[in-house]
């Protein structure tokens, strides 16, 4: 079978990457600067964390959704290859930070960051704080063969989508948990999910509806204001749109994964 | 941590205080960081391959 290749995406993952650094410059400058641009649109670019939890279901069910649904992955090549990605580069930044600024709670801090597993932990993470998405995205690799049973035919995804969105809003009005968490998160995860199943349908859609539509998602977002829902419809009209372009402008020669990972080691770089 | 070495260097300030150092300051974190994360995925990976290579031969 044909494996297809979504360059576009790596284009979307370039500005969702591209963004976050802006806001995180932004956070942590204290510069005059006045206006809507700087006061508004850039801090609002710390939701492009939701694009990449989109991205990066729909991506890993493009690389193993079939695989283990037909008991063709071994699990343990599968996490041993998600340890190795993520470990060398976060744990080489990691190391570099306690160097950079030792202290013993940055030891603890840095043992949980090593293991991979600090998504579990509800306390945030101060050695390379902003590698919080790791830990997310850490927890959803594990959870991805269940991830993948959740989404076996059409009609439990979207039951699983409709108690998801359920969770968020509980998450957030009582359990008092944000996006760090998966449970919040699991509705952008899912979204990816659904994308995927219907990827051969939206190839088919024209990109100019598409890219009105999500258009109008970024226009509906700052008028309304960033709340979840309206996160969850920019990521997946921006998803949608760049599985239509699929190769294009952004088109790269390099394999989608070592892009993907290139982008995924850039963050916690900052 | 780039924007942390970029700070040290006091090249967020170099420019004043507007528009301009902060696309500047953007412009060099993102390249930094993206050429940091580059090279260390090379040398990673060529670490990874001498060491797989190792245990073939033992």
């Amino acid at each position: 079978m044909e494996k297809r290749h979504y360059g576009a995406i790596d284009g979307l993952r370039m500005i969702a990457a591209f963004g976050i650094a802006m806001m995180h410059i932004r956070a942590n400058s204290n510069y005059e600067i006045t206006g809507y641009v700087y006061n508004t649109i850039i801090p609002s670019f710390t939701n492009f964390v939701f694009l990449f939890m989109t991205v990066s279901a729909f991506g890993m069910c493009c690389g193993y959704y079939d695989k283990i649904l037909k008991n063709q992955v071994n699990l343990t090549e599968f996490y041993g290859k998600r340890f190795k990605k993520i470990l060398s580069f976060f744990g080489t930044l990691v190391l570099l930070d306690i160097i950079m600024s030792p202290s013993v709670a940055s030891l603890y801090e840095g043992f949980a960051d090593l293991t991979l597993l600090f998504g579990f932990l509800q306390k945030p993470i101060s050695v390379i704080g902003v590698g919080w998405f790791l830990g997310l995205v850490f927890v959803f690799y594990l959870l991805f063969p269940f991830f993948c049973v959740l989404i076996e035919n059409k009609r439990r995804a979207w039951i699983a989508f409709a108690v998801s969105l359920i969770y968020n809003f509980v998450c957030a009005n009582y359990f008092e948990v944000g996006r760090t968490n998966i449970l919040y998160s699991a509705c952008f995860f899912l979204a990816g999910g659904l994308i995927y199943l219907y990827r051969e349908e939206i190839a088919k859609l024209n990109r100019w509806i598409a890219l009105g539509i999500a258009g109008c998602a970024v226009v509906l977002y700052y008028l309304i204001g960033g709340n979840a829902m309206i996160c969850l419809l920019v990521s997946c009209t921006l998803l949608i749109y760049a599985i239509i372009k699929r190769g294009g402008y952004w088109r790269t020669e390099l394999q989608s994964s070592s892009v993907a990972s290139v982008w995924k080691s850039t963050c916690p770089t900052w | 941590m780039i924007f942390r070495v970029v700070e040290k260097l006091k090249l967020n300030r170099i420019l004043g205080n507007g528009w301009l150092q902060y696309a500047v300051t953007s412009v060099l974190v993102i390249a930094d960081a993206t050429v940091f994360a580059v090279v260390m995925q090379k040398i990673i990976s060529k670490a990874i391959e001498i060491m797989n290579k190792r245990k073939q031969i033992a």
